[in-house]
Formats: C-alpha cells, structure tokens, sequence
C-alpha cells in the first residue's frame, strides 16, 4: 500500500466506510512506517473537530414564516384535503417562547456543536441516537403547550477524537415559568474513554 | 442525519400541515446551516431555506422513498440554494455591495477561510459528509453523482482543507 491508497483509506475509514480486514491490515503496516500518513490522520481528525465545533452557529426560526408561507399554497399543489389544525391552548405563550430558544441553546452549547451533525460513524446500526438539533427543535416544539418542564438528557458521543473515542455526559435542564427562573443542573460529564485508535465503526 | 418517523412523513405527504411544521421544525436547522455554508450570506440563507420548504411542500406528493428524505430535502435546499446565487450574481453585476467579512464575526473562523480556499466541486461533499453527516450514498444522491466521485471528492477536499489550515495557523504565528 502506497501513501495515497493509504490517505484514501483512512478517509474513507472516518467517513463510515468498512476496509476488508486484509486493507486494515496493510493499513496498519504502512502507517506504522509512514510518517507522513500518520500526520495526514492526525490533521484529519483534527479538522473533523474543528469542522464540528463551527456547527454551532445559531439558527433563526423560520417555522412561522415558512408556514404561513405553505398555507397560502393553492389547493392544488396539496396531495389530499388538508388536515386542519386545531388552537393551541397556551398557557404562557410569551415566556415559553422567550425561554424555548435559550434552554435549546444550553443543551446545544453543552453538547458543544459535534452532536449537532449526528452522522451515521457515530452510533451503531440498531441504537437510537438523536442529533442535537433534533433535541432543540422538540424542545421549541413542547414548550409552546407546556407549563414547566424538566429532562434529562443522557449524551453518548462516540469518535469526538481519536483519543476520546466515546463520552457520556448526563445533563438536567428545568424552568418554572411562576417565577421565570431558568435552571440548569452542571454537566455531570463521565467520559469514558479507550485510547487508542478507533478502528471500527457502526 | 436521521429520516423522520414515517407515520409524521406520511402525514405530510397527505397534507396534514401539523405534519409537515414537524418536518420543518425538526430540519429547518439543518437546510440553514447547509444554505449559510452555500450561499456564504445569512439572509440569503433565510431566503433558500424558506423557499427549500416551501419547493419540499409542493412536491412531497411525489416523493416516493428511493432515497432517504434528508437526501431528498437536501437536494431541494442546493437547488434553491444554486437558484439564489445565480440571482445574486445577475444582481451583484449591477449595483449589489456584499457584505465586507470583518463585519460578520464568523467569517474570521479559520475554517471559513479554509472552506472558501476549496473548489465548490470539493466543498459540497465535504460540508454534507463532514459537517452534515451524510454517508457518502447520500450525498451522493444529493449532488447527483456516483458514490465512487464522492469518495475521491471528499479525500481531495480533506486534503486541501488540511493545506488551507496550515497555512492559516502559519499566517497567524507571524
């Protein structure tokens, strides 16, 4: 195995893709000789950090403006007779919706962006795993209809970095709209981490 | 990226409105991330997001699973996001002022610099795979080639995106 198929290689490992147990093998001779290889899977994972943390960039909600948008859709466009919808009853429509976005905001900010892509190197085949924008977006979903609210949220993070291939972190998030406080319990980290590096996925 | 819940999908896809503010809610982060990446302008990221759900609303109809809907949805946000540019462009050649990058504070993000230093031939397959999450079926199926084209694609822009940072970290020790 030459320098580029290895690069290849280890691209295509960090993106999901299974080797053959004979390319992993060849793999890991070659890199254990090559410096130069060592270094370009240094700086990939590097750059898969770096590109995961510049995810956590606020996003604007666009849901009201988007469906008023879909409503004026003529009917046409519409597969069946649509499905009205019915009042919502809203008990603290303004504080909720005020303190929706921040509580989404320190979930995301806790997860610290990475979560926020989801992937499919992260979480095995079978396992039920949600990306942190999913977690913010049923949030902002309840809290209209919601009087107080109080989750945990138990995060698995697997291949963060070749030296934290997995963590858990366990986070409680409430607020109590009588008096508009806001609370969140600290981070309660308990990573859990292999050295080494990872060499299977999924 | 996960598909959403498919009894929510097919609710949509028979019109139920409810359903389909669920599929916006869950993915309207997602498409604007993608569109700010694309369009390198937030309000016109605003825009392609917008007109992303509306196009996906019209046409959910018609959707009929060959691919994944993220893929799917994807696919409408870069064609929204293509149509957006090439409107920027007829208009940036008259009068149109682009924002300047030391006022967008993210814009001094290395990566952004690093990102902009790829072709758009190389950034797509990056930003879906690296950033997105897609498997490389998937953005496939988004970028409309074969799985083969995205693999090596994707390997050129990890390496260029590599070459523009270390350059950027060399600049910065000056």
């Amino acid at each position: 195995m030459n320098c580029r198929h290895a690069q290849a290689a280890i691209s295509e490992q960090m993106d999901g893709e299974r080797l053959s147990p004979r390319e992993t093998a060849a793999l890991d001779q070659h890199l254990a000789g090559c410096t130069s290889c060592r270094s370009f899977e240094e700086g990939a994972w590097h750059l898969r950090e770096r590109a995961r943390f510049r995810l956590a960039a606020p996003v604007p909600d666009l849901v009201e403006d988007i469906m008023t948008a879909v409503a004026t859709e003529p009917e046409r466009t519409r597969a069946r007779r649509l499905v009205g919808r019915p009042p919502r009853q809203h008990v603290f429509p303004r504080l909720v919706r005020t303190l929706a976005p921040l509580m989404a905001a320190l979930v995301v900010g806790v997860v610290a962006g990475s979560l926020a892509v989801g992937g499919p190197w992260q979480r095995p085949e079978n396992a039920p795993s949600v990306s942190a924008a999913t977690v913010t977006s049923g949030v902002q979903t309840a809290a209209a209809d919601l009087t107080a609210y109080h989750a945990t949220f138990q995060i698995t993070e697997s291949h963060f970095a070749p030296d934290v291939p997995v963590r858990r972190l366990s986070m409680d998030v409430w607020f109590q709209p009588r008096n508009g406080s806001v609370s969140t319990s600290p981070t309660r980290p308990a990573t859990q981490a292999r050295r080494g590096r990872p060499r299977t996925f999924g | 990226m996960q598909d959403p819940d498919p009894r929510t999908l097919k609710r949509a896809r028979e019109g139920d409105l409810r359903a389909f503010e669920e599929l916006v809610r869950a993915y309207q982060g997602d498409v604007y991330r993608f569109a700010c990446h694309f369009t390198r302008d937030h309000a016109l990221a605003e825009d392609v997001t917008q007109e992303a759900f509306i196009r996906a609303f019209r046409f959910l109809g018609s959707f009929r699973g060959d691919s994944k809907f993220t893929s799917w949805l994807f696919r409408i946000a870069r064609n929204c996001a293509m149509d957006a540019i090439r409107s920027r462009k007829s208009f940036q050649s008259r009068d149109y002022q682009a924002p300047q990058g030391p006022s967008d504070p993210e814009s001094r993000i290395e990566l952004d610099v690093a990102l902009s230093a790829v072709s758009d031939e190389h950034r797509e397959p990056f930003l879906l795979i690296e950033v997105f999450g897609l498997s490389y079926q998937e953005a496939a199926d988004v970028l409309h080639v074969k799985v083969g084209t995205v693999k090596s694609r994707m390997h050129r822009a990890r390496l260029a995106m590599m070459g523009a940072l270390a350059v950027e970290e060399d600049a910065g020790e000056l």
